[in-house]
C-alpha cells in the first residue's frame, strides 16, 4: 500500500479514491454512522462535517493506538464522543438548559398512543433534532448509540463507562423522555 | 375520458407518494435508524479528509498498519 507522501493538491474528483485503500474502506464502512452521531449530538450540519473530518484525521494519526482487537466502530465512536463532548462543553452546554429527567418523564404520564406512528418522513430530521435537544446529554448519547444495530449493550456500556445494567436502566428512562419530547414536536 | 384517466393516475401517484412519505415506527431506535438512513454524509467531507491526509506530514508508520491486514484481510 502506498501512503501519501506528496503535499501537491489532488484534483477534487480523485480525492477520495486517493486515500490509502484500507483507510478508504474504513471511511466507506463507518463514515455515515460517525457523521450521524456528530450531527445529532451537535445539532448543526456544518459542525458535524467538521467533526467527521476531525474524527477520521484523529483516527489516521492514532492508528498506532488502535490494537486491532477492539471493535473498530467502537473505537471511532469513542473518538467521536470525546470530540463532540469537548466541542459542546466549550460552547453549547453553557447556553442550553435542558429539562431534568424527572420533569421530562413526568410529562409523559397520560400519553397512551405512540408518537412514532404516521410520521412524516420529510419532517423526521427536524423533529428528531428538536426532540434530542430536549434531552439530557447522557440520554441523547445512549439513544444514538443503541440505535446502531452493530453495537451491543456491552459495547455501549464500555463506551459510556458504566455497567450494562446501568445502561439498560437509563435507556428505559431515555426512551420515555424521547417519546415525550418527540410528541411535542408534532 | 383521457383527461379523467390522467387525473385518476395522478391521484393514485399522489396517494402513493403521501403514503411513502409517512411511516410508523415501533420504537425510538427504529425512528433514529430511519433518520440515519436518509442522512448521507456530504461528499465534501471525504474530499477534505483525503486532502488533509495527503498533506499530513506524519503518516502512520508501516508497522502500525498491521491491524488493517487483520481487519480487511489484505
Amino acid at each position: 500500500m502506498d501512503l501519501p507522501t506528496e503535499s501537491a493538491p489532488i484534483p477534487d474528483s480523485a480525492r477520495l479514491s486517493a486515500l490509502p485503500t484500507e483507510f478508504a474502506a474504513l471511511y466507506e464502512a463507518h463514515s455515515q454512522q460517525v457523521y450521524y452521531l456528530a450531527l445529532r449530538l451537535l445539532g448543526d450540519p456544518s459542525q458535524a462535517e467538521d467533526a467527521t473530518h476531525d474524527v477520521f484525521i484523529k483516527a489516521w494519526r492514532n492508528l498506532s493506538h488502535f490494537r486491532g482487537d477492539a471493535d473498530i466502530r467502537t473505537w471511532l465512536y469513542r473518538i467521536t464522543l470525546n470530540h463532540c463532548s469537548n466541542l459542546r462543553s466549550s460552547w453549547h452546554a453553557r447556553n442550553v438548559h435542558t429539562q431534568t429527567d424527572d420533569t421530562v418523564i413526568e410529562n409523559a404520564a397520560g400519553a397512551s398512543e405512540s408518537p412514532f406512528r404516521d410520521v412524516d418522513m420529510n419532517e423526521l430530521g427536524q423533529r428528531i433534532r428538536v426532540a434530542l435537544d430536549e434531552l439530557p446529554e447522557e440520554y441523547r448519547v445512549l439513544l444514538l448509540l443503541v440505535a446502531d444495530q452493530d453495537l451491543s449493550y456491552d459495547h455501549v456500556a464500555k463506551l459510556t463507562q458504566q455497567s450494562t445494567d446501568a445502561v439498560r436502566g437509563k435507556l428505559h428512562r431515555a426512551r420515555k423522555a424521547f417519546a415525550t419530547a418527540f410528541r411535542k414536536t408534532a | 375520458m383521457n383527461n379523467r384517466l390522467q387525473h385518476s393516475e395522478k391521484a393514485d401517484q399522489d396517494l402513493k407518494a403521501t403514503s411513502q412519505s409517512r411511516q410508523d415506527f415501533a420504537s425510538a431506535e427504529e425512528l433514529l435508524q430511519a433518520d440515519r438512513s436518509q442522512t448521507p454524509v456530504p461528499p465534501a467531507v471525504g474530499d477534505r479528509i483525503a486532502d488533509s491526509i495527503a498533506r499530513d506530514p506524519n503518516p502512520p508508520p508501516a508497522a502500525t498498519r498491521s491491524w488493517w491486514r487483520r481487519l480487511f484481510g489484505h
